[in-house]
């Protein structure tokens, strides 16, 4: 979208330009706010609700180069393995991942 | 979410479990009153079921080792879920609405959220939401 944005717009900016403003409180009260009227506009006063509750991954979270470190890691680990002739199914399968992995 | 616009009404993001009641907290700062309620198995507890207002009907499933102890709008829901099952059911399954929602939501906007800080994550949740 940000993409988009910056073709459209011939604005330059950078996602973390845009993620910053999250952790701001009134940018929260603004969106919050935002939400209340949408809900007024509509007439949702009175409400059949329904709720639920959904987990999203926070990949960020791992770092993509300390992953991929950690992949190369086992993969060289599984190889020396493999010299000394002690190879196993599960071992085949962390070299694969490190082959097709990111 | 509300069945009729589909909109969500209230939103609440965790770190450890849906149970720590964000999203409740959120409705209190909302204008708007619930007639009834759908949850799953997970909130199948009398003091949750408290939590609503007198007038609201909660629709939920009760779990295997369910008993009667508890507030009387538990024991309220306990017997209609006996009384009238066809018809608390089939108010109970209009939850899908909720699944559905959420998983349009993730073919739209994604999988995962890619932030590192809690009130972040929040906040890049409650604009999805929005």
């Amino acid at each position: 979208m940000l993409t988009v944005f910056s073709i459209v717009s011939d604005i330059d900016v950078p996602c973390r330009a845009v993620e910053r403003p999250y952790s701001d409180p009134e940018v929260f009260l603004a969106i919050h706010n935002l939400h209340a009227l949408i809900l007024r506009k509509k007439g949702a006063r009175e409400s059949d609700a329904t709720g639920d509750g959904t987990s999203y991954s926070l990949t960020i979270k791992r770092n993509y180069e300390s992953y991929a470190q950690e992949l190369k890691d086992k993969a060289k680990e599984n190889r020396n393995d493999d010299d000394k002739g002690k190879r196993s199914a599960k071992k085949c399968s962390g070299l694969f991942v490190q082959a097709y992995g990111p | 979410m509300d069945l009729k616009t589909k909109m969500y009404i209230a939103f609440g993001s965790s770190m450890k479990s849906e149970k720590e009641d964000r999203a409740m907290m959120f409705l209190k700062t909302v204008d708007m009153k619930l007639k009834s309620v759908r949850l799953d198995k997970y909130y199948s507890e009398s003091s949750y079921v408290s939590r609503f207002d007198k007038d609201t009907a909660v629709y939920i499933i009760p779990k295997k080792d369910a008993t009667l102890n508890g507030s009387q709008k538990w024991k309220d829901t306990m017997r209609e879920f006996v009384t009238d099952t066809y018809q608390y059911l089939k108010e109970y399954y209009k939850r899908e609405n909720s699944e559905a929602g959420f998983s349009a939501d993730k073919k739209l906007f994604g999988w995962e959220i890619a932030q590192r800080r809690e009130d972040r994550v929040d906040r890049a949740q409650l604009t999805i939401e929005l």
